[in-house]
């Protein structure tokens, strides 16, 4: 219940959010425009012209959303006793999760503010954390699922549980 | 197009339309029952599992108009590939063990079935299965549509055989289609998901290494090339901006537990165990043909920025104009032109699926209470119906198919998170919530797109929609009584 209770908390801070953003005017050019050259192509305006006004609720909606995610894994597994592994493995993937999400907007900030950005393995940095570092970060939760899966997603005990109510509800639709 | 580059793609193309039409005649052999034609019997290993959950999220949209997002916005559509590690982490946390569970407890053939047990409601059962079928519709018209126009595109390059019209192309996209997902069912479609999804995985490697050699410095060159004219489309938000990128995030991270053609397929295994090994192999089949994704639309607009290439007619073109220049070798323009096929017909056939089993089993067992007689000889009537009216639909009514196809995701999102990924794992759940959030999700959906909103800041309508649903259905089951569940749900969620 009170996993339930922290979750509605959370999505209801994710409304909060989206309403303060969507009363915030966007810069005056616009977030972005059809190139002057490639009728094909859009042309972002300035990156602090068009972010700098929103860039808070950017970091709140993301942090939010990566809390989000991690409640919902804990919905679903509910094993999670004080002290239990599991609760410091949801804890770790969700800081790696962060973390990336963190790298990224900071250097986001550094990038917007410079006028030679750097390339890191084939990618501006900011967009080199979010490949390499939102991308790969969760991969943690998938590792996880499958190393924890007779542990704490479906238990020995739990697969003999289940056979005997398929077999007791065989048994109630025969007679 | 070059004669020989054009023939070689059409051959590749016959060869997989031909395989297609094999599969569903083997898988004729295999379906008996109406739970064969919906469920494989519940008998999938776990590869054939994991690549046909792969497949049926990667559409032709990955292959067509994701490449055209790259190239038209730089970085912003990348945000639906990044997703995908936590997204399928998410889907199977909350649904791989606790759907299948119900699907064997309850001897359920669909997903409207499970949650009409979930919830012992027949009016879940039937709002599920309307939003499914309205999804469905949608989705499957522009995929019908998108495999026309390729195949009208391929023939056009070909001297020999010229300009076809688009209804001939519809009608023999289609006719292949229609007739492994007639025969076969689910059986043939998964069988030839595992097919498809190699086919796009292969083909997607190659296109990745073909566009890293067809700029100097790899992906580090077409970076500096577009970060010299426009730094913002570079960077994570591309064109699109931040909040739209991150309302993009949300929508397709949970939103992925919600889409039907996929959830069912967690309920064909032949064992939950195998759901631990089925996540990876899905990981790493999307991650994989998402390459062809990234990597197209940055080359292509780097290439054209360099003045390397004429500019594209239009930015859905990005793929089919790299796939003809010399960078890529006529075969893998054929393999990938297969892939695109492959893709695309993954999906669609899920689609029909789904759509069949809505309008066979769940609508009249919601209505009248029990199902259709010789429901299997009426799921395959179904089949050829919902394709028909589907190739209808995306041939006469215009932008419409364009409208709703454009929000497949977010409808099946919206409307189906809530109910069955956190329903199925939360006894405080109740129908009304659940029957709440469908409405609701489906109206604000529509809204939204009917009324042409745009919302500010490029924030998603359907993210707004997803999360109006989701903080509905728990507001509605915290305020409302607990619910009383059928003793054996109730259970299998203490499972």
């Amino acid at each position: 219940m009170k996993l339930a209770v922290t979750i509605f908390i959370l999505l209801l801070a994710m409304c909060v959010v989206l309403a303060i953003a969507l009363i915030v005017p966007e810069a005056p050019g616009g977030l972005s425009a059809k190139h002057a050259t490639y009728e094909t192509m859009s042309r972002a305006t300035d990156g602090l012209t068009r972010h700098g006004r929103v860039l808070w609720a950017g970091w709140a909606f993301g942090l939010l959303q990566i809390v989000l995610y991690a409640g919902c894994i804990a919905f679903s597994v509910r094993r999670t006793a004080a002290g239990d592994p599991l609760r410091w493995a949801l804890l770790v993937g969700t800081l790696l999760h962060a973390g990336a999400f963190c790298g990224m907007m900071i250097a986001y900030q550094r990038y917007i503010h410079t006028d030679e950005p750097g390339v890191v393995i084939g990618f501006p940095t900011p967009t080199a954390w979010m490949l390499y570092g939102m991308w790969s970060a969760p991969l943690f939760f998938i590792v996880l699922y499958y190393a924890a899966f007779d542990r704490w997603v479906m238990t020995p005990a739990d697969r003999i549980r289940f056979r005997e109510l398929v077999e007791t509800n065989r048994k109630q639709d025969t007679l | 197009m070059d004669p020989a580059r054009s023939t070689i793609i059409l051959t590749c193309v016959a060869v997989y339309m031909t395989m297609c039409v094999g599969v569903g005649l083997w898988a004729l052999r295999r379906t008996r029952t109406t739970r064969d034609f919906f469920m494989a019997g519940r008998d999938l290993g776990i590869v054939v599992t994991g690549i046909a959950v792969f497949s049926s999220t990667m559409s032709g949209f990955g292959f067509v108009g994701g490449p055209g997002l790259v190239y038209r916005m730089g970085m912003s559509s990348v945000w639906m590939v990044v997703c995908t590690s936590i997204g399928y982490a998410l889907s199977f946390f909350l649904l791989g063990k606790r759907i299948r569970l119900f699907a064997e407890l309850c001897d359920s053939v669909s997903l409207p079935d499970v949650v009409a047990a979930r919830y012992r409601s027949e009016t879940s059962r039937f709002l599920t299965a309307v939003a499914i079928l309205l999804g469905v519709m949608g989705y499957l018209a522009t995929q019908i549509l998108a495999m026309a126009t390729v195949l009208q595109d391929i023939m056009a390059g070909n001297e020999a055989i010229g300009q076809v019209s688009i209804e001939w192309c519809v009608a023999l996209s289609c006719a292949v289609l229609v007739f492994y997902c007639v025969t076969g069912g689910i059986i043939a479609s998964v069988y030839t998901d595992l097919v498809q999804g190699m086919i796009m995985m292969v083909a997607a490697v190659l296109v990745c290494l073909a566009a890293m050699r067809a700029v100097d410095g790899g992906f580090a060159g077409m970076s500096r090339t577009i970060l010299a004219d426009d730094p913002e489309a570079m960077s994570p938000w591309g064109t699109l901006g931040m909040l739209g990128c991150l309302s993009w995030y949300f929508l397709f991270t949970l939103g992925g537990a919600g889409q039907p053609h996929v959830v069912t397929k967690l309920m064909m295994n032949k064992d939950v165990h195998d759901a631990k090994h089925t996540l990876p192999v899905s990981v790493i089949g999307y991650s994989l043909s998402a390459l062809l994704w990234i990597s197209i639309g940055l080359v292509m607009r780097a290439l054209v920025l360099q003045g390397k290439h004429p500019e594209l007619p239009h930015a859905d073109a990005a793929a089919s104009q790299f796939l003809q220049t010399e960078h890529v070798a006529p075969i893998l323009a054929g393999l990938v032109f297969a892939g695109l096929f492959a893709a695309i017909m993954s999906t669609a056939d899920a689609f029909l699926n789904i759509g069949a089993a809505a309008v066979v089993h769940d609508i009249p067992r919601a209505l009248r209470g029990r199902s259709l007689r010789r429901e299997l000889l009426w799921a395959r009537t179904a089949t050829v119906i919902i394709a028909v009216v589907a190739a209808t639909f995306a041939l006469y009514t215009g932008d419409l198919v364009a409208l709703l196809g454009a929000f497949g995701w977010g409808t099946f999102a919206a409307a189906l998170v809530p109910v069955v990924a956190v329903g199925f794992n939360w006894k405080r759940a109740t129908a009304t919530a659940a029957n709440v959030a469908i409405t609701v999700s489906l109206a604000a959906n529509f809204a939204i797109k009917l009324c042409g909103i745009h919302l500010p800041h490029n924030i998603d309508g359907g993210a707004v929609a997803l999360l109006l649903s989701l903080t509905l259905f728990f507001g509605i089951s915290l305020l409302s009584p607990p619910p009383k569940l059928d003793p054996e749900i109730d259970a299998v969620m203490d499972l």
